[in-house]
This record gives structure tokens, sequence and C-alpha cells, in this order.
């Protein structure tokens, strides 16, 4: 059975300036995956993408996404209508900035569910609410709520843990698995948070500078990291002694302007060599259906 | 470090937030808020950055009850709601000196590339807007805002809570930097319990508006 969404070599340029570059991977029915990365290595311009968002002529998008048997990229905004909050939903990341102000929780959940005229779903304890009367975790329910109104087949969430106490991380993390096993919802969720996304996800594509630089199970990537960069952000996680400064990369991620032939880790890397440089290496396998782009790790 | 503490909280209480919260702060601790959410460490924060007033209780900064507002700064929690987009980095960072009319024009533009660079942030793009900057950077930029007028005590309310990984160890140490030339004073609200544990040297948790336990880290 062919995966619910196949993105196959998909490149996004921003006025010219390459934001991915050949991000390929497949997200299975009622799989969960995490999208895991530092700020500006694409992971929301890539969750925009997936749902064929990104305004044109600004950003030019070349590649194709895969879904229900149809290239996302090659449809109509008509046709794209019943897919996007349809049958692929987006989590914005912050509710407070994605709910309109001025209406009632309920009527904001039940306007997602009538644009695709399906019934509107139960929203018990806060439904008359509006959102500045709600803690940030009822926000994050809410639009939980409308992202699943329609009982889409893929849910992308973009950062939704963040700054979300652990109970609350712990209780989406529930719903999110809940919804998983009940439905058959797959999601793509996106996270800068190793432990989360260690319980919740069973495949982690790690990002850096618009490409996928290494991928597999999460409890092996983040416990035995392989590609220096992801190495090095488990390394900003130790503790660390009193009075001692925290383990940080070296350097900024690159900017979108930069260009690179060669790897774009190499300048930030501790193990670098001549080569990497020269050419970006290919993803090499790894057992466990493991693989890692880096140079190192070539046979 | 003198034996007065720098912040001293005496009975503060407000409706719907807080109840009869005690406690002194050291110069040049960083004291760790935790608890979940709607158990009071925004609110306690707000009052103490003078954005709130308590019903009841006291708050001592340097011994005084009221201080110069600059003194306390907070940073909040969503960087894309705290900026005005329109503005330049520039403009964001001097925005204080221009309100508390210090320096003039070259030397506020200065002030600010200065600390651009010290937060890693590039200072040929002070000319910018703060839409055009990522999460991370729009963050970065309000930390330089608040740290412009050089406030005694500095409340981060969750602010390292969207940086990457890296960024948030290169930003945990910079305050810490700080900490030690300065000697400021930090209050870190934070859910995420590694980070606290990284850098905070007490801990205070609340629950249902009131400190349940408190310790060194």
């Amino acid at each position: 059975m062919p995966a619910l969404l196949q993105v196959r070599d998909l490149n996004v340029a921003l006025n010219n300036s390459a934001v991915l570059s050949g991000v390929s991977f497949d997200l299975e029915a009622g799989s969960i995956t995490g999208l895991f990365g530092e700020s500006g290595c694409g992971k929301t311009t890539l969750a925009q993408a997936l749902l064929n968002l990104l305004p044109r002529p600004q950003y030019r998008v070349e590649g194709s996404i895969e879904f229900d048997g149809r290239n996302l990229l090659g449809l109509s905004e008509r046709e794209l209508q019943p897919v996007r909050g349809g049958r692929i939903s987006l989590m914005f990341q912050d509710p407070l900035l994605s709910l309109n102000p001025v209406q009632r929780a309920y009527t904001q959940v039940r306007e997602v569910a009538r644009a695709h005229h399906a019934a509107a779903p139960q929203l018990p304890d806060v439904r008359d609410a509006y959102p500045h009367q709600l803690s940030g975790g009822e926000r994050q329910r809410v639009t939980l709520s409308q992202a699943l109104a329609c009982n889409p087949a893929l849910v992308i969430a973009d950062e939704p843990f963040t700054a979300v106490d652990p109970a609350r991380v712990d209780e989406l993390a529930r719903l999110f698995r809940e919804r998983q096993r009940t439905m058959g919802t797959a999601f793509l969720v996106i996270a800068h948070d190793p432990a989360v996304l260690e319980s919740l996800a069973g495949t982690v594509l790690v990002m850096y500078a618009g490409r996928i630089i290494e991928r597999g199970d999460p409890r092996q990537v983040f416990r035995d990291p392989r590609h220096p960069y992801t190495r090095g952000l488990m390394q900003c996680l130790q503790p660390h002694a009193p009075g001692a400064r925290l383990y940080s990369i070296p350097g900024n991620p690159p900017g979108l302007s930069a260009r690179f032939p060669g790897c774009a880790f190499e300048p930030r890397c501790a193990d670098r060599v001549d080569a990497c440089a020269a050419g970006m290496p290919a993803e090499f396998a790894l057992p466990d259906s493991r693989s890692v782009r880096c140079l190192h790790y070539e046979r | 470090m003198s034996a007065e503490p720098l912040l001293r909280i005496r009975g503060l209480t407000k409706t719907y937030g807080i109840r009869d919260v005690s406690m002194d702060v050291a110069a040049g601790a960083t004291l760790a808020l935790i608890g979940p959410s709607g158990a009071g460490k925004s609110t306690l924060a707000r009052c103490l950055a003078g954005f709130e007033r308590a019903d009841a209780g006291e708050i001592l900064l340097d011994r005084r009850s009221e201080w110069p507002r600059h003194e306390v700064q907070m940073i909040l929690q969503q960087p894309a709601a705290s900026l005005n987009p329109r503005f330049t980095a520039e403009e964001i960072i001097a925005e204080p000196l221009v309100i508390q009319r210090q320096g003039n024009a070259a030397s506020r533009a200065k002030r600010a590339r200065e600390l651009m660079a010290s937060l890693g942030l590039d200072p040929k793009a002070a000319g910018a807007p703060a839409r055009a900057f990522s999460g991370g950077e729009r963050q970065r930029l309000a930390i330089a805002r608040a740290l412009t007028l050089e406030p005694k005590l500095l409340i981060l309310d969750e602010s390292l809570a969207s940086l990457d990984l890296s960024v948030q160890a290169q930003i945990a140490n910079l305050l810490l930097d700080l900490q030690e030339q300065r000697g400021l004073t930090y209050i870190l609200i934070s859910h995420d319990l590694s980070l606290v544990g990284r850098i905070a040297s007490e801990i205070v948790v609340m629950n249902n508006g009131s400190i349940v336990e408190r310790r060194p880290a």
C-alpha cells in the first residue's frame, strides 16, 4: 500500500534563495512523525508547502507531494479547498494568534466543520468562552478541535508543545495518540523538544538548513545521534557543573542567502574534513531504517 | 553579595492570582518559578514588573517600595506579539533610550548595534523590520531591548521556550555572563524543567496562587 503522503525531491526557494532542498519522505496512515530542527531550518515552510500554501511567485516550489493519489502541487485552489482543513489540517504554533479574538470557541470550531459540510464536534467545557478567557492549554485544545473537526487523514501540528506546561504537554500528546489509535489519524509534529518527540513519534526527521540530515526512530536518533549536528543539539541538553557554561554549537544556522556547495553544517562542524565543503553528502543508510546525511558514514 | 536581598516580597495577594506570597530573592540569583498553568506565576511576575497592582502585601526592591520602572524588565513569551513588526531592529532596541531621553541618535544606534552583536544578531540587520527576523531572532531582539536600560531584575516569562536548543544554550550562557558582569538577578518562569535544572540557582514551586515549595536547584 502506498504511503498516505509521499514527498519527493521537494525544493522551495524564496526569491531565489533555497529554503528547502531535496526533501523526500513518506508519512504512513496512522503514523506520528516528528520534524525536529532549529528555527530557520525550514520546518514551517515545509508544513505550509505540504498544503500548497506558499504564495507565488515569491516562492518557487518544485518536486511532488502525492496525497490520495494526486500531486497537491498540481491542484488548483478550488481543488485544494476540500483538502485543506478537510483531509489535511494544520495546527498553528500560537493559538492566540490563530484564533479569532471576537468569536466564541465553539463558533470557530463549527466554522471549520461548516466549510467542509461536516458535523460540528463537541467542545464541552470551553464552548462559550472567548479565546482571551481561556488558558494556553485550553486554547490549544480549541485549535486541536478545529484541526480534527473534519476528521482529517493527516494533522500537521506546528510547535504545539512550545511553552505549554508539562501536564498539558502530556494531555495534548495523549489526545494525539488517542486520535491516532481510534481514528487512524496521522500526525506530523514539528517540535524542538526531543523528550516529547521521543515519547510520541515513531519516526523523526532532523532538518538543518532546509535539508533532512538524519532520520530514524526518535529513541535511537536522540540517544545515539549520528550526525554531528544532532549530536551537538543533544549535547546542549547535558547537565553542567554549577557556574560552568552550557554547551552550545559554535556559530549560527546559516541565513537564507547563504549558499553551500558542500554540507551546510560544515562551517560549524567539529568533525569536518576538506571533502565536506566540496559536495553535498548523500543520505547514507544505517541499520534499523535510519539514515544520515554526513560524509563520515559513506561506505 | 549583600545580606539584604534585592527583592523582598511580603504577603502579596492579588484576587484571582496569588495568595499571601512571601519570598526573598538575593542579588545575583537565578530563581526559577515553576508550577502548572494558572498557578499564579505570571500574575506574580506582572505585579513585580508593575503591570498590575497587588491587592495586599508589599514588594521591596533594594529596600524601596517604589523604584524607577526600568529597573525591573520583563521579557514575554511571544516575541511575535511583543515587538512592533514595523519597527526596525534598531528602533526596537533603542526605543527605551528614547523614552528615557538617554543619549543622542548616534549613541543610541551604536548601543543598539552593540547589543545586537552581543546577542548573536548581525548588526548589519539593524535596519530590517522585526517581521523579517525568525522567531528565535525576535526573542533575542526582545532580550536586547530589555537589557538596553541595564535593569537590576530581569523577569523571563517563558522567554527561552520558543528558542532552539543551541540558541537557548547561547542565550542562557549570555544571561549567565551578564549576571556575572553586572550582578543581574533573574526570575525565570518556565515549564522546561531541564532548562531550569541547567541554569537556576533556586527553584520555587507555585500552585493555586501560593508557594508550595522552595529549594536550591
